[in-house]
């Protein structure tokens, strides 16, 4: 599904390279942890799935398409099909749970019809049924990524890229949200997380991708961060 | 593009308004102040074309008679001027009838300055007031007029028109130069208001592209928020230039005649109708060009 042929990144300006001959596939549904230390490129893996840029060797493919295809006309139907959660959040203040995660279905002009009739259903989803007229300053920490996460799955996309989703969390919550990406999983969306939480990853047991320098030094199913 | 979508712009729009209220306020305030200028000089310019045309069409020779004239001579006169190209009708207007004319142009207030002269010793000549079918031979029935026996001057409101012309074109140029400086100002105060939105709305904006929003779903509302400014400062103004302009029409109904040849204002109707569709178009067109430039510079989608 996922596709990475011979990808290399350099940035404008910088003689290393972000990202180093990558080659790897990830099949729909798969679940894959993406880890490495700071500056091993895991943004940059995340930013090439999200076409922010394109890379400077190789090609990217996700079902048969080429990322470096797609134009920029056709770039926001592309996104469509990804979710993204992010380390804070992002979540806007002065709207209620219900209308942050509504503002997506909006976005890509869905019928209200089915935004009245989907918000409901994902929040209670991700367990926030009751808390949808709270405004997010008032959730915790757990609360407000997990409303994140409803905003990035409302859409129903295919492929869900989550950029340290539990590093501003305490463990107990982290694990709740661990669980919650596997439900979302468990329904055919292929998950990838770029996280440092270490216990997490040994924890799982799911495929792990490890970055160093920019070059894939590790792809274990089943795999441990160390 | 569905209803739903139009009714979310407009609310993205008024609530931008409503977070930015400072900078609204100013932008708002910078289009009033511009179109109000812009409405004073027009309106200034509608009246002098107004006044020209009404001028023109009642153009009239008035020839001045020599007091104690023989009957005869004034016949002469009288069928000289008859026979003059382009005449519709030659009046007679005895000395008598001059005060009372000039009694009415004065109005009841100021008649008192004239209470000394009855009927009888009115100090004003007798005159023939000719009109004409075609106002172009004015000039050729003014050189014959003066010329005749019997006739002490004649008068045409000619040096008038002419001044009048001459003053709607200055008129005109000015209005031009204020409306290019004016909206500029205006455009750039919307420019930036519309820049502090994007600002703030930066998060907003970054979701968005992630969701997969389109480019033209992004700049919609920062679009009609611009066009919403400028029609709110366009409406401001156009009430404020009507109750002006109706106090001024007021002002003057009420004082003694300063405008010439017993014209009046354009009508306030008249005015304010002309005004109003310009006043639209334009704070329509300030606001979206404003915006329109915000969202290029700064709207990276």
């Amino acid at each position: 599904m996922i596709d990475f042929v011979n990808v290399s990144m350099q940035y404008e300006g910088e003689e290393g390279y972000a990202l180093r001959d990558i080659n790897l596939t990830i099949d729909q549904g798969e679940f894959v942890f993406l880890v490495g230390k700071s500056g091993a490129g895991k943004s940059t893996f995340i930013k090439l799935l999200l076409r922010e840029m394109v890379p400077t060797e190789g090609t990217i493919t996700i079902s048969g398409t080429d990322l470096k295809e797609i134009s920029d006309r056709k770039l926001p139907y592309y996104r469509r099909r990804i979710g993204v959660v992010f380390q804070d959040y992002k979540l806007l203040e002065n709207r209620t749970v219900f209308d942050n995660v509504a503002f997506a279905m909006e976005a890509v002009q869905a019928d209200p019809k089915n935004i009245a009739r989907i918000v409901p259903k994902i929040l209670s989803m991700v367990g926030l049924r009751d808390k949808s007229r709270k405004f997010p300053e008032t959730l915790s920490g757990g609360e407000q990524q997990r409303v994140a996460i409803a905003r990035s799955i409302v859409n129903n996309p295919r492929i869900l890229i989550c950029d340290e989703p539990t590093g501003n969390l305490d463990p107990v919550t982290s694990s709740g949200i661990m669980n919650l990406l596997l439900d979302i999983n468990k329904l055919g969306t292929t998950v990838i997380i770029a996280t440092h939480d270490i216990t997490m990853v040994d924890r799982l047991k799911k495929r792990v991708l490890s970055l160093q320098k920019g070059q894939l030094v590790g792809d274990r199913v089943g795999g441990y961060y160390n | 593009m569905k209803l739903y979508t139009i009714k979310v712009f407009f609310r993205d729009a008024v609530n931008n308004i409503r977070r930015n209220s400072v900078m609204s306020v100013a932008s708002i305030l910078s289009v009033v102040s511009a179109l109000v200028i812009v409405g004073v000089v027009l309106s200034l310019a509608i009246n002098i074309n107004y006044l020209t045309d009404n001028i023109e069409a009642n153009l009239q020779l008035k020839v001045y008679l020599e007091d104690s004239i023989p009957s005869v001579v004034q016949e002469e006169v009288y069928k000289g001027l008859l026979s003059c190209e382009g005449v519709g009708d030659v009046e007679y207007q005895s000395k008598a009838e001059a005060l009372q004319s000039f009694r009415a142009t004065l109005g009841e207030k100021n008649a008192s300055i004239i209470s000394s002269y009855t009927e009888e010793n009115s100090p004003l000549p007798a005159a023939f007031i000719v009109t004409f079918e075609d106002a172009s031979f004015i000039e050729t029935a003014y050189l014959k007029a003066v010329e005749m026996e019997g006739v002490k001057d004649a008068v045409y409101g000619e040096e008038t028109v002419r001044r009048l012309l001459k003053f709607n074109a200055f008129i005109n140029t000015v209005t031009w130069v204020m409306f290019a400086i004016l909206s500029l100002i205006a455009v750039f105060i919307i420019f930036n208001t519309i820049k502090l939105t994007v600002f703030s709305r930066r998060n907003e904006i970054s979701i968005m592209k992630y969701v997969g929003a389109t480019d033209w779903y992004i700049r919609c509302p920062f679009l009609i928020e611009g066009t919403l400014l400028g029609v709110c400062g366009s409406l401001f103004s156009i009430l404020l230039l009507r109750n002006l302009y109706y106090y001024v029409v007021g002002l003057i109904a009420g004082s003694a005649a300063v405008l010439p040849f017993g014209t009046s204002l354009a009508p306030a109707s008249m005015v304010l109708r002309e005004i109003s569709l310009i006043f639209l178009v334009y704070g329509i067109l300030l606001g979206a060009v404003g915006s329109s430039f915000s969202i290029k510079k700064f709207l990276k989608v």
